[in-house]
């Protein structure tokens, strides 16, 4: 798996070397119920949210999911593109890992450091 | 009660033809009122009353208020004035008329007044003659035909008499006194001695009897001039019969009536007096001071014949009456004697018509109009796209006439109330019944309110939402004027959005524009529709946005969307709300969700942009886009500078916007023009509107603007400026050196100095780019300037590199500053000094400052620019006119072709298939397929289907199409779009091959059937709507489309594609040489392909064979030799160099070709010593005096023989490109003769082209003509960054050549290509054109645009185009037959 991901360094500075732990999902409930779909200003306050856990979420969309072009035949490759807000996530992997992604599907990415 | 409807005027009667006629002295009588016969003005009494039978005479009219004219009655407002008429006592010719009397001179014999020409000649001409369908074109040619006939004839075939030349008398032939209009008949031009003698002495016979000194002076050829009186004799007694071989229609016009005898007195209200209060007296029209000048001069020939005055006193006023009725006619008479010059210049008859001011173009093609304003203008981002600010001080002036229904009524009475001083007022009330209008500022408006009843008319104030129309000159097209609607403001100024500067070319650095208010319900409905501003969002130059954002609107939607502008939510709340306003105040917005949830809510630009394109969830627009933007590096949205811009379903998902995605001129890359094909207008201007708030709130919130720190440059710009500077010179200094040495490599056809200065250019162009770049990289992203030049909305890096770094060479005409002093461009310089400082290279930026001499040289550069412009834009001015006048005319019919005024086909089907250029979303095709297709599948997801394979897409095409859904489009369309099905079935079955059938997989390519019937009925409905409408003026869009881009144009020349050296004329002076159609032009250049083209030697060799080589070229010397007995020249031919270009000459060749020559050497004369020397002997016999004379002659015109080549060609360049890595030549050839180039043996004569149209034309004929029309304009137009469609190129191309032969769009092509006389009239040439038709008896059938705008007529062009045939419900029986009085009777006697 390759990972292009664009992050607010300003709010959330990371290095080189730096171990992190990223999830991506359709849903901020910790029950995985999908969300209302709609932004609600007061909701992440009040019920208990899979971003308590994760120092840094960010919510997009799937845009495109793409074919590799460059690889040789045979091998799928395929590329995931998420935008989120203009900040641009390409996730490329093997068709198996990509498995439930969907054109405009909805996308939460929480990310946490890992300190060892 | 309705308002009634716009009714014709008057539609009982319609003018259906103009005639011209000459008028006969009889029908002068008829029409008149009075024979004019005082020559005084006004009574000597104290009032100053006009003395009865002058000029002034009060039965031909009045132009005073008190008093009502004597014939009618009527007071000044109602007569028009009564026609009078002077009896000249000598007959005069008509200035006008003056060139068709000595042609028809020509024509008869003087003795006998008949056609000269046999009785056969005459019938089949007659028969020509008669055709009643016969254009005007053709009638003057065939009269032309027969004026050359009868020209060469000297004895009349019917009365035997000689006939010599006729022709207007010139003065200097030993001619005394006045020459002025007059014709001399040369009539014993004959040979023949013997019988001018005897004839003469026949008629001088009685003169020689008393004074014999006579005798000496026969002989000789006496001119005999023919006086008025003579011609007139003649013409009388043309007969009937040949006045028709005269191309004169008798019923009209009769030769007679070319010479004045009678003249008409105009009415007086066409010559108004003038009191003056200053000066005792009147001021008199110069019509009426030349009126009474004739009368005077007629009294006093009138004495002269009762006194027998000398025939020298009789002859004096008889040339003085002439001139003063000629100078009545046409003032501007040319080769007026200076004796009888008049004082001070009048204004003829002549001089009233013509030019800019005069009746045809000022008063009657063009009018003054009420109900318009003229004001500055400026800016405001807070109005709609489609409004316009009015001043309140103009809303209470601009009237519009309402009905008064019974829906407003209750308003109307409040504007009543208001009257002309409150703001939503009225001016005046027209009642129902009453005869005049009541103005409301005197009256008693209480009163009037109440009394106001249904249909009275109220004039109210101009009102928020009324139509108007706004325009600003120069009106280069038909977007420079437009329609808004009103909104009525406080201030003093017109206010639009920005956006609408572009169609305009508007700025507001004092412009004024002028705004127009429509007087009735339907012209306020088809301006809305069919000038309405955002009807007309798209040019149909090009089809390209021309209403879009610009400037501040670019900056701010650059910054928002940048990927790291980030803000909070009061902030991003704030900016959401900027877009509540006007009709969109209670609109639901839906903030997106943050895109930054944690560790605090953030939103980006992008996200809060995205709610200009789509506020709600509700909200049908759901536009998508794909486009690289102006910082495009590479990797698609993974570009480093964010510039590539992905918006699917109207969410900005990546790229920062610039003006390829929001400014004018874009298509397929431009977000609002996506929005417009899409979804509309509607919904284009108020996205355009929602971006102009939010992006002009946020800049004014995060501040904009420019210092001296922007321009400052850092540390390390000034070193890398430095390095880039010294490089560049030392490679000028080897440069340099190297041509003092010899060394220099010079480019073909170029000399070692031209060639010196294009690498020097090439460097010095190089080093400003570069300092350009290294400021990009340098500055910080901060930088206002970069921001600016990054976002598009104003400057360039060039400008950036200019005020930082460098400002780099001045150029003047396309080449470095030349020498101004003896061998240097300033004195500061030395001798010959081909050094950049010394040639104006700038190395100063604007923020250092530049040295005395680089100052002067950057205002050598900038005062090119300004003449530059100030003459361009004249010449451009009067080209667009030309383009105009002669495209006027040109409408799609309901069959699709496009025809002229008179019906003649011009195209076929316009454009070749039919379409309006303004539609076009592709590449000259209706659809962009690729664009379609990925907005439909982004647009309509269509989740629950299942997605098709490739073969399913392929049968599911073929499907649909035999549906016939598609009916409309035509086959070509239908085959590309299978062809484009076929191509995406394709890329369907390649992913499921290579990654095999997966849910996810699914997803690549994912095509639904219901996609594809959407796809495919979208594709079927852009390609009818953008048929093009008949009606459509296309000869005007043509002609505005390819006349408003010369305006721009800047650059002369350019050079050729592969040769540096050979350069051809482009830009205006090009665009003028082909629609001139001239055949001189200034740069004529031949492109020729080989038949082997990859083989250098061979173009070498094919170049000797064109290329004009002269003998001298050729020769190591060329010696004269004498020895004892021979005296010859001795000719080396230099055979290495033959051999080195190839030439395919030998000593035999060459012999011939000197022979050939003009030298009249004879084979003989000329001798082949060997294979390399030829001596050249001059015949002894001829020239045995002075043979020396004769050699030295030859020796200096030998070397100038040509020996091989085409005389025409002085140049022929191998032209050498790489294509597909190999070599390929082919040959530029400078000069003219296609034919020849194309008969060369190693040339390929299917694939060799001219840019000289006339040369074309001739050669390869008409439709090659036409073509080459095409590729001609395209070029020139592509060099200069101009994108035109190539239907207007073609239309122009077919007008041009749709007779047949090449026309220019000058007035001598206009007059071949226009039936008109007033069409002519109203472009150049008035007086020549009316004087013309009337001597034809010509009749203006009044089709065209510009006749009907004459006549005051609705032209039969765009909404003009169709008539309604009204089918009556019920249809009266037959009327019963009325029998004659006595017709009972015949009947009965019959029967």
């Amino acid at each position: 798996m390759d990972l292009i991901l664009d992050i607010n360094s300003w709010l959330y500075p990371m290095e080189l070397g730096d171990k992190f732990r990223l999830v991506l999902a359709t849903t901020l409930r910790e029950d995985g119920y999908p969300d209302a779909g709609d932004w609600n200003p007061q909701g992440l306050e009040n019920e208990g949210s899979r971003a308590d856990s994760f120092e840094y979420v960010m919510s997009g969309k799937v845009y495109r999911i793409e074919g590799d072009e460059a690889a040789m035949e045979s091998s799928s490759r395929l590329s995931a593109y998420v935008s989120f807000g203009g900040l641009l996530m390409r996730l490329q992997g093997d068709a198996n890992n990509l498995h439930s992604f969907e054109v405009d599907q909805h996308m939460y990415l929480l990310m946490k450091k890992i300190f060892m | 009660m309705p308002k009634e409807q716009y009714r014709e005027t008057d539609v009982a009667r319609k003018i259906s033809h103009i005639s011209f006629g000459v008028e006969s002295a009889e029908s002068m009588q008829q029409q008149s009122h009075i024979h004019v016969v005082a020559k005084n003005l006004y009574n000597q009494d104290i009032e100053r009353t006009p003395i009865p039978y002058g000029v002034l005479d009060k039965r031909l009219g009045t132009n005073s208020k008190g008093s009502p004219c004597q014939t009618c009655g009527k007071g000044i407002n109602e007569c028009v004035g009564h026609f009078g008429y002077v009896d000249l006592e000598l007959p005069v010719f008509h200035v006008g008329y003056f060139r068709s009397i000595i042609t028809i001179l020509q024509t008869i014999c003087k003795d006998c007044a008949s056609v000269m020409m046999s009785e056969e000649e005459k019938q089949t001409f007659r028969i020509r003659l008669s055709n009643p369908n016969l254009s005007y074109m053709t009638k003057k040619t065939i009269r032309k035909k027969i004026v050359d006939k009868c020209k060469k004839v000297q004895k009349c075939p019917y009365c035997k008499e000689l006939n010599g030349t006729v022709k207007k008398m010139t003065g200097g032939k030993g001619s005394t006194g006045n020459t002025l209009l007059k014709i001399v008949h040369e009539k014993n031009h004959t040979k023949d001695k013997d019988v001018i003698l005897e004839k003469q002495l026949k008629e001088f016979g009685s003169a020689i009897k008393s004074y014999p000194d006579l005798q000496s002076a026969l002989g000789a050829n006496i001119p005999q001039i023919l006086t008025p009186i003579d011609v007139l004799k003649l013409f009388e007694r043309i007969p009937e019969n040949d006045m028709i071989l005269l191309a004169m229609d008798p019923k009209r016009s009769q030769p007679k009536d070319l010479i004045l005898t009678r003249m008409l007195v105009p009415p007086v209200s066409i010559r108004p007096s003038v009191v003056s209060d200053l000066k005792v007296g009147t001021t008199e029209d110069d019509l009426t001071m030349k009126q009474s000048e004739i009368i005077f001069i007629n009294d006093v020939i009138k004495k002269h014949k009762l006194s027998g005055a000398s025939v020298n006193l009789y002859q004096e006023g008889w040339d003085f009456l002439q001139l003063q009725s000629a100078l009545y006619i046409n003032s501007e008479l040319s080769g007026i004697p200076l004796s009888m010059m008049p004082k001070k210049p009048g204004r003829g008859l002549v001089q009233r018509l013509k030019g800019k001011q005069g009746r045809f173009r000022g008063n009657l093609s063009g009018k003054r109009v009420d109900f318009s304003s003229r004001t500055v203008i400026s800016p405001d981002p807070n109005l709609e796209i489609d409004q316009v600010g009015v001043p309140k001080h103009v809303a209470k002036i601009l009237t519009f006439p309402e009905k008064v229904i019974q829906a407003n009524i209750n308003k109307m009475r409040k504007l009543v109330m208001n009257g002309p001083d409150n703001w939503p007022g009225a001016n005046y009330v027209q009642q129902k019944d009453a005869s005049f209008k009541m103005f409301l500022k005197y009256s008693n408006r209480e009163k009037l309110a109440q009394q106001l009843k249904l249909g009275d008319m109220v004039e109210r104030h101009l009102h928020d939402n009324d139509v108007v129309l706004f325009n600003r000159q120069p009106s280069l097209h038909k977007l420079s004027i437009m329609a808004h609607r009103a909104k009525i403001h406080e201030h003093r100024t017109f206010r639009f959005n920005e956006c609408a500067c572009n169609p305009y070319n508007a700025d507001f650095d004092g412009d004024e524009m002028n705004l127009h208010l429509p007087q009735t319900e339907e012209a306020k409905a088809e301006a809305l529709i069919l000038m309405g501003n955002k009807n007309n969002l798209v040019t149909p130059r090009n089809g390209e946005l021309l209403i879009a954002a610009t400037q501040d609107f670019l900056t701010g939607a650059y910054l928002l969307t940048r990927k790291d502008t980030f803000m909070d939510r009061a902030h991003a709340m704030q900016l959401a709300a900027t877009l509540l306003a006007s009709s969109d105040t209670n609109m639901n917005i839906n903030l997106p969700p943050p895109c930054i949830i944690k560790p605090c809510q953030l939103w980006s630009g992008k996200q809060i942009c995205s709610l200009i394109f789509r506020p709600n969830k509700k909200y049908p627009v759901k536009a998508n886009l794909e486009a690289k933007g102006k910082a495009y590096t590479k990797n698609r949205e993974l570009c480093v500078k964010d510039s590539y811009v992905i918006i699917r379903n109207s969410e900005l998902l990546a790229g920062t916007l610039d003006k390829g995605h929001l400014g004018s001129g874009g298509k397929a890359g431009n977000i609002f023009y996506i929005i417009l094909r899409d979804f509309g207008q509607e919904y284009t201007i108020r996205a355009m509107w929602r971006l102009a708030r939010m992006t002009s709130y946020y800049l004014m919130n995060s501040g904009f603007s420019i210092g001296i720190g922007d321009v400052t440059p850092g540390e390390n710009l000034i070193k890398r400026k430095n390095k880039l500077l010294s490089a560049g010179y030392a490679q000028c200094q080897a440069y340099i050196k190297q041509m003092t040495e010899g060394k220099l490599p010079t480019q073909p056809g170029c000399t070692v100095e031209e060639s010196l200065e294009a690498v020097i250019l090439k460097e010095l162009s190089v080093i400003r780019e570069h300092a350009g770049q290294a400021c990009v990289a340098e500055l910080h992203p901060t930088n206002s300037p970069l921001i600016m030049a990054l976002s598009g909305s104003k400057g360039s890096f060039i400008n950036i590199s200019q005020m930082i770094a460098c400002v780099g060479q001045q150029a003047l005409n396309g080449k470095r500053v030349p020498n101004g002093f003896e061998n240097r461009s300033l004195p500061h310089f030395d001798h010959y000094s081909k050094t950049p400082e010394a040639k104006g290279f700038v190395e100063n930026s604007f923020y250092t400052g530049m040295t005395p001499t680089e100052f002067f040289f950057h205002t050598m550069g900038g005062r090119e620019g300004l003449v530059d412009t100030a003459v361009k834009t004249a010449e451009t001015g009067y080209m667009q006119r030309r383009l105009v006048k002669s495209l006027e005319d040109l409408v799609v019919h309901y069959d699709g072709s496009v025809r002229n005024a008179e019906g003649d086909i011009v195209q076929i089907t316009y454009g070749c298939d039919g379409l309006d250029p303004t539609y076009m979303e592709g590449k000259d095709c209706p659809v962009d397929f690729d664009r379609v297709l990925a907005c439909v599948r982004a647009k309509c997801p269509y989740r629950n289907e299942v997605a098709l394979d490739g073969e399913q897409i392929r049968r599911a095409t073929q499907a649909f199409i035999a549906t016939k859904a598609l009916d409309e489009c035509s086959e070509d369309f239908r085959k590309q779009l299978v062809a484009f099905m076929n191509k995406v079935a394709d890329m369907v079955d390649s992913v499921h091959k290579k990654h095999g059938y997966d849910k996810v997989i699914n997803e690549i390519e994912r095509l639904t059937c219901s996609q594809l019937v959407t796809f495919l009925e979208t594709c079927g409905l852009k390609y009818t709507r953008s048929i093009i409408e008949p009606g459509t003026a296309v000869g005007a869009l043509a002609a505005q489309s390819i006349g408003e881009p010369g305006t721009q144009m800047t650059l002369k020349t350019f050079h050729f594609a592969g040769v540096a050296s050979m350069n051809i004329t482009q830009g205006v002076p090009r665009i003028k040489e082909i629609i001139n159609a001239t055949k001189n032009i200034s740069t004529p250049i031949i492109r020729a392909d080989l038949v082997n083209s990859s083989d250098p030697w061979f173009a070498r060799q094919v170049k000797g064979r064109i290329e004009r080589t002269t003998l001298g070229e050729i020769s190591t010397y060329i010696d004269d030799v004498y020895t004892k007995t021979e005296a010859f020249l001795l000719v080396q031919l230099n055979q290495e160099r033959i051999k080195l270009l190839k030439l395919e000459v030998t000593a035999e060749s060459i012999r011939q070709s000197i022979c050939a020559s003009k030298l009249r050497l004879k084979p003989q004369d000329i001798r082949i010593e060997n294979d390399t020397v030829i001596t050249v002997h001059p015949n002894k016999t001829k020239h045995a005096r002075r043979l020396n004379f004769a050699l030295s002659e030859l020796k200096d015109q030998l070397p100038n023989v040509v020996v091989k080549g085409l005389p025409t060609v002085n140049r022929a360049v191998i032209a050498r490109e790489d294509k597909g890595g190999k070599p390929v030549h082919s040959l530029c050839v400078e000069g003219d003769n296609l034919r020849e180039v194309m008969a060369t043996y190693g040339v390929d004569g299917t694939k060799t082209f001219s840019n000289n149209i006339m040369e074309v034309y001739h050669t390869l004929g008409i439709e090659a003509a036409r073509e080459t029309i095409m590729t001609e304009i395209k070029m020139v137009m592509e060099n200069h960054g101009m994108s035109v469609d190539y239907r207007h190129i073609m239309l122009l191309a077919a007008q041009m050549t749709h007779t047949g032969e090449v026309l220019g769009i000058t007035r001598q092509g206009l007059a071949k290509m226009k039936q008109s006389v007033l069409n002519l009239a109203s472009f150049e040439k008035t007086a020549d054109h009316l004087f013309d038709a009337a001597y034809y008896g010509q009749v203006d059938k009044i089709n065209g645009v510009s006749e009907n705008i004459i006549m005051g007529m609705a032209a039969p062009i765009g909404t003009g185009i169709f008539k309604l045939l009204h089918k009556p419900t019920h249809v009266d029986t037959k009327p019963q037959q009325q029998f004659l009085l006595f017709e009972s009777a015949l009947n009965e006697a019959i029967s």
